[in-house]
C-alpha cells in the first residue's frame, strides 16, 4: 500500500521561481527512503510538501488517501515533520511539555496525552531529562526531543529533513539508532541528507534529485556508481570496492 | 551533573532572571491563579503602603525569596543597573522634595522629607520588581498562559485563546532572541569590531543581522508550530486548586486590606 503518492507536483513559489519541477514519486508503507541531492536542488520544499506547510501550485500530493489541500491537518498528524534546526521547534518550557504540545494540539484529552508523553519518552530515552529545559540539551538530545514531539502525534510517517546536520559522533549514532528502531517498529522513514555517507548502509530506497526535478531513482546499488554527476559524494567504500559498512557497527 | 552542552547560546538564556526555573517548592505548587491573584494584590498594596507596611511586605518578599535557593546574589546582580536607577530617583527625590534641610553646614539641598519619600520610592520599587520575578521564576508559561485564558474568558469582545498565545509566545521568544544577540556579538568580536569606536556603526552593524536572523527564526519557529497542529484549540491545562490555595490567597487579600487601611 502506498502511504505517499506524488503525482506531477510542481511548486512554484511566491518570487517566481521554480521550487518542485514535475515530480512523480510514490512512497510504500513502510519503506525506508533517502532522498538526496545537493544545496538548493528542492529536498526541503519537497518534504514540506508531505506536511501540508506548502501547497501544490500544480499536481496533486496524497497522504494516506486524503489530498494535502483538502486536509492539510490530516496530513500533519500522518506525517511527522522533524525539522533541520532543532532549536526553533522546541516550544516547551521543559522536555515533557515540549513533547506534550503536538497532542495537546489535537484536543486528545489530558490522560492520553501523559501516557503519549510518557511513552515516546521512554522510547527515545529521554525519560530521565523529562523536567530538563530544552535549551539545555546536547545536539543529539535535541534532535531526539525534535523526534519525540512528533512522535508523540503517532504519524504513520516520519520525515526528517538532515536529522545528522551539526551532530557529533556520538549524537549520530544516538540519533541514527532510534531512527533505524522505528522504522523496525513499523514507521515509514523518508529521510533527506545532501551527505550519504552515515545513512548509506540502511536505505532500502535513494532518490536523487536536482534543481527541483528527480534524477534517479533506484536502490542503492544502482543509485550510488552515479551519484557523483549530481553532486553528492558516494559512500567511501564503494570507492574502495568494499561493502557498505553502518555506522553503528 | 550534565556538563553545559550546545550552543554558547544556551548558556546566555540561562542567565536571564526572568524565566521559569522547574523545582517542586511550595510557590511552584501554589495555584497559579490565587498565586497570580496574590502577587497582583501585594503590588498594588506596595504602592499604597507606608513604612510599616512596606516591612511587612519585605518579609514576604523575602520569604518567598529564599524559595528561589541559590540564585539571590546572581538575581542582585542581574538586577544592578535596575537598582542603580532607582537609587539616581532616590537622589533625585531627596533634593527636589520641599522640607527641613539635613545638612546645614556644609550646606547639601537634601531634605528629611525628600529622604523618607525617595527611600519609600526606591524601596517599592524593588519590592515590586522582586515579587515579579518570583512569580515568573516559579510558573511555568504554559501555566500563566492558562490563568491568563481563564481571567479573559467572562470578558466580552477579547478573543483570550489567541491573546494568551500571544503573551506566551512573547515569552517564549525572549531567550532566542538573547541567544542570537550573543552569537551576532562574538561574530563580529571575533572579526575586531571592537576597533571600531563609532557607536552607530557598531548599532547598525549589530541591529540588522539581529533582525534579519530574528524574522528567519520566527518564521521558523511558526512553521514547526502549525506542522505540530497548533491553532486556536487545544487541550485546556488542568489547574487544581485545594483549600489551601484559596485559604492562601484569603490570607494574602486580608493582610493586604489591613496594611492599606491601617
Ligand atoms: N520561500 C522561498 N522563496 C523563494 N525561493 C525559495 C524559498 N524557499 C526556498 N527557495 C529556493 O528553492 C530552492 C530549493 O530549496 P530547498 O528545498 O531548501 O533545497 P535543499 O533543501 O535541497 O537544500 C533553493 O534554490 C532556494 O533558494
Ligand atoms: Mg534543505
Amino acid at each position: 500500500m502506498n502511504v505517499i503518492e506524488i503525482q506531477n507536483l510542481t511548486h512554484r513559489f511566491p518570487d517566481g521561481s521554480l521550487g518542485l519541477d514535475h515530480i512523480d514519486l510514490t512512497i510504500r508503507a513502510g519503506s525506508f527512503v533517502l532522498i538526496t541531492g545537493e544545496n538548493g536542488s528542492g529536498k526541503t520544499t519537497l518534504l514540506k510538501h508531505l506536511n501540508g506547510l506548502l501547497f501544490p501550485t500544480a499536481g496533486s500530493v496524497i497522504i494516506d488517501g486524503k489530498g494535502i489541500s483538502e486536509d492539510p491537518l490530516h496530513a500533519r498528524q500522518a506525517v511527522g515533520l522533524v525539522f533541520q534546526n532543532p532549536d526553533t521547534q522546541i516550544v516547551g518550557e521543559t522536555v515533557s511539555e515540549d513533547v506534550a504540545f503536538g497532542p495537546e494540539n489535537l484536543c486528545l484529552d489530558r490522560n492520553e496525552i501523559e501516557k503519549r508523553t510518557h511513552d515516546v519518552l521512554t522510547i527515545l530515552k529521554l525519560l530521565p531529562l523529562a523536567s530538563q529545559r530544552p535549551h539545555l540539551l546536547s545536539g543529539g538530545e535535541k534532535r531526539r526531543l525534535a523526534i519525540a514531539g512528533v512522535l508523540a502525534m503517532k504519524p504513520k510517517v516520519l520525515a526528517l529533513d538532515e536529522p545528522f546536520s551539526s551532530l557529533d559522533y556520538p549524537g549520530t549514532k544516538q540519533v541514527l539508532k532510534q531512527i533505524l528502531s522505528l522504522h523496525e517498529s513499523g514507521h515509514t522513514i523518508v529521510m533527506t541528507s545532501h551527505d550519504i555517507e552515515k545513512i548509506a548502509a540502511h536505505a532500502e530506497r535513494v532518490v536523487v534529485m536536482k534543481k527541483g526535478k528527480v534524477a534517479l531513482d533506484g536502490p542503492p546499488d544502482q543509485v550510488f556508481p552515479d551519484l557523483e554527476r549530481f553532486g553528492v559524494r558516494p559512500p567511501c567504500a564503494l570507492r574502495w570496492g568494499k561493502p557498505l559498512e553502518s555506522w553503528l557497527i | 551533573m550534565r556538563p553545559p552542552l550546545g550552543k554558547a547560546a544556551g548558556v546566555m538564556a540561562d542567565l536571564i532572571p526572568f524565566s521559569y526555573r522547574n523545582n517542586h517548592t511550595l510557590l511552584h505548587r501554589y495555584d497559579v491563579r490565587c498565586k497570580m491573584l496574590s502577587f497582583i494584590a501585594l503590588s498594588l498594596t506596595t504602592l499604597k503602603a507606608e513604612a510599616f507596611g512596606l516591612l511587612l511586605i519585605s518579609c514576604i518578599v523575602i520569604t518567598a525569596l529564599s524559595f528561589l535557593k541559590g540564585r539571590i546574589l546572581v538575581i542582585f546582580y542581574e538586577l544592578r543597573f535596575f537598582i542603580f536607577f532607582l537609587f539616581f530617583v532616590f537622589i533625585i527625590r531627596t533634593f527636589s522634595t520641599p522640607g527641613s534641610p539635613v545638612f546645614q553646614n556644609p550646606w547639601i539641598p537634601a531634605t528629611r522629607e525628600g529622604i523618607y519619600q525617595g527611600g519609600c520610592l526606591f524601596w517599592k520599587m524593588l519590592l515590586i520588581a522582586l515579587l515579579s520575578l518570583v512569580f515568573i521564576s516559579t510558573t511555568k508559561p504554559s501555566q500563566t498562559k492558562e490563568a491568563l485564558k481563564r481571567f479573559f474568558r467572562p470578558i466580552p469582545f477579547v478573543p483570550e485563546e489567541r491573546l494568551a498565545a500571544m503573551i506566551t509566545l512573547m515569552i517564549r521568544f525572549i531567550p532566542l532572541i538573547l541567544d542570537e544577540i550573543q552569537e551576532i556579538k562574538d561574530a563580529q568580536r571575533s572579526r575586531c569590531i571592537e576597533n571600531r569606536k563609532n557607536p552607530f556603526y557598531r548599532i547598525k552593524h549589530l541591529t540588522i543581522p539581529l533582525f534579519r536572523g530574528l524574522f528567519e527564526t520566527a518564521g521558523e519557529l511558526a512553521e514547526a508550530m502549525e506542522s505540530r497542529c497548533f491553532g486556536e484549540g487545544s487541550t485546556p491545562m488542568m489547574l487544581s486548586s485545594g483549600t489551601i490555595d484559596w485559604f492562601c490567597l484569603a490570607m494574602v487579600l486580608v493582610g493586604c486590606l489591613l496594611i492599606i487601611l491601617s
